[in-house]
């Protein structure tokens, strides 16, 4: 019995992996506007959620909890990268035209907040609405919302 | 018509992002399962050794009152099992790195020194303190009283408290009031962030983690898992949300 549900939980895990993965990276790029953090916590969280397979409630979505998660990851790693003062290693996985491209991306994001970015692509390119936003980002509806048209004035599109 | 500077970077934004190669479910477990404890258990043993030293005790293997509540982080889900090796053949570079897996199945012989080092030796009454300390700051937080709660964090845990007291309000102002239900309390902080010695100091061997439910996120897989620990001295507890 025990033997069965652990199956079940492991395959439950790599259905989530397999659904989720891409949206978490791509929330934690935004989040972070740095790559291989991104890549790395993004890595963290999941393994976050195998130690917390037999927890959670697969019924439920489990998108929201993987970014509640990434979000508080990154802001950990963010607090202690501040105070030692380290700038993140590059991403290994890009050739020099790749590199080029990103640091082009990576300057032009960097006026916006972590919110702002973050709203962009879980609002505009996920589909989330503002509430459900809200809920995952640790803000309210109408925050998101001041996020997203903020982030589209200092981009210069008002 | 001419495409705008907002529309031209989040498109190659999302040409860059969409094209990003993830690993395969497997291979990340597998790293991190054979990756992580290894260091955490050697920063466990720094952490512990240190109190103990400190305190002028030594830890016993298996002595102690302690309740069943109280008892063996290891002995549930998420254990690990160390089929090979002592603490100081894990942290030795020279020496053949152990086997660490995660699993449901116990190790047939588990090291006794790791599992003393880690199983710590709870006093009588750390689970019901656990239980108050999480409650009283919980409580702070459903009554709005931020600054209470933030004093109550470990200081390697703490937002700055503008930030903190900013993410609750926000939350409380679109969800409503902060109520919670606490789950009794278990010894698996190493189950939530078996880095956590890294960052938060204080007697892991009287360590506790408490999961609180907020009904507002019912069904929404959301919940804090909220260690509860003495601080290195034995005197004040502190608390540090883990997510």
């Amino acid at each position: 019995m025990e033997v069965a549900i652990a199956r079940d939980t492991d395959i439950l895990f790599e259905r989530a992996f397999a659904q989720h993965w891409r949206d978490v990276f791509q929330f934690l790029l935004a989040w972070t506007n740095d790559w291989a953090s991104a890549e790395d916590i993004s890595q963290e969280a999941f393994a976050r959620l195998w130690a917390h397979r037999n927890r959670i409630d697969w019924q439920q979505p489990v998108l929201p909890w993987l970014i509640v998660t990434g979000r508080r990851l990154a802001n950990d790693r963010f607090r202690r990268l501040a105070r030692r003062i380290v700038a993140p290693p590059p991403p290994t996985s890009f050739d020099e035209s790749q590199h080029a491209r990103w640091m082009d991306v990576q300057a032009a994001l960097r006026d916006l907040s972590a919110l702002e970015r973050a709203a962009v692509v879980l609002v505009t390119f996920r589909g989330m609405s503002p509430t459900e936003a809200a809920l995952v980002l640790g803000s309210t509806p109408g925050g998101i919302r001041a996020a997203l048209s903020r982030g589209r004035q200092k981009l210069g599109d008002a | 018509m001419r495409e705008s500077r907002y529309d031209k970077v989040w498109r190659e934004w999302r040409s860059m992002a969409d094209n990003a190669s993830s690993p395969q479910a497997r291979r990340l477990v597998s790293r991190r399962s054979s990756g992580l404890p290894v260091g955490m258990l050697a920063t466990a043993a720094v952490v512990i050794a240190v109190v103990a030293l400190a305190s002028q005790r030594w830890w016993p293997v298996t002595t102690g009152s302690v309740s069943p509540s109280d008892s063996g982080p290891l002995a549930t889900e998420n254990s690990f099992s160390v089929s090979t090796g002592s603490m100081a053949q894990a942290s030795s570079s020279s020496s053949p790195a152990p086997s660490l897996s995660f699993g449901a199945s116990p190790s047939t012989q588990p090291s006794p020194q790791v599992t003393s080092i880690l199983s710590g030796t709870p006093q009588s009454g750390d689970s019901a303190m656990a239980t108050s300390v999480a409650t009283k700051y919980q409580t702070f937080i459903e009554q709005a009283d931020y600054s209470k709660a933030w004093a109550m964090i470990a200081p390697g845990c703490r937002l700055a408290y503008e930030e903190f007291a900013k993410d609750w309000t926000d939350t409380a102002s679109s969800w409503g009031p902060i109520t919670f239900t606490l789950q009794a309390p278990s010894r698996d902080w190493i189950g939530a962030d078996p880095n956590l010695p890294e960052r938060v100091s204080g007697d892991y061997g009287r360590a506790f983690l408490i999961v609180v439910d907020y009904p507002f996120t019912t069904q929404t897989n959301q919940w804090s898992n909220l260690l509860v620990l003495p601080d290195v001295a034995g005197t004040t507890w502190q608390v540090c949300n883990l997510r």
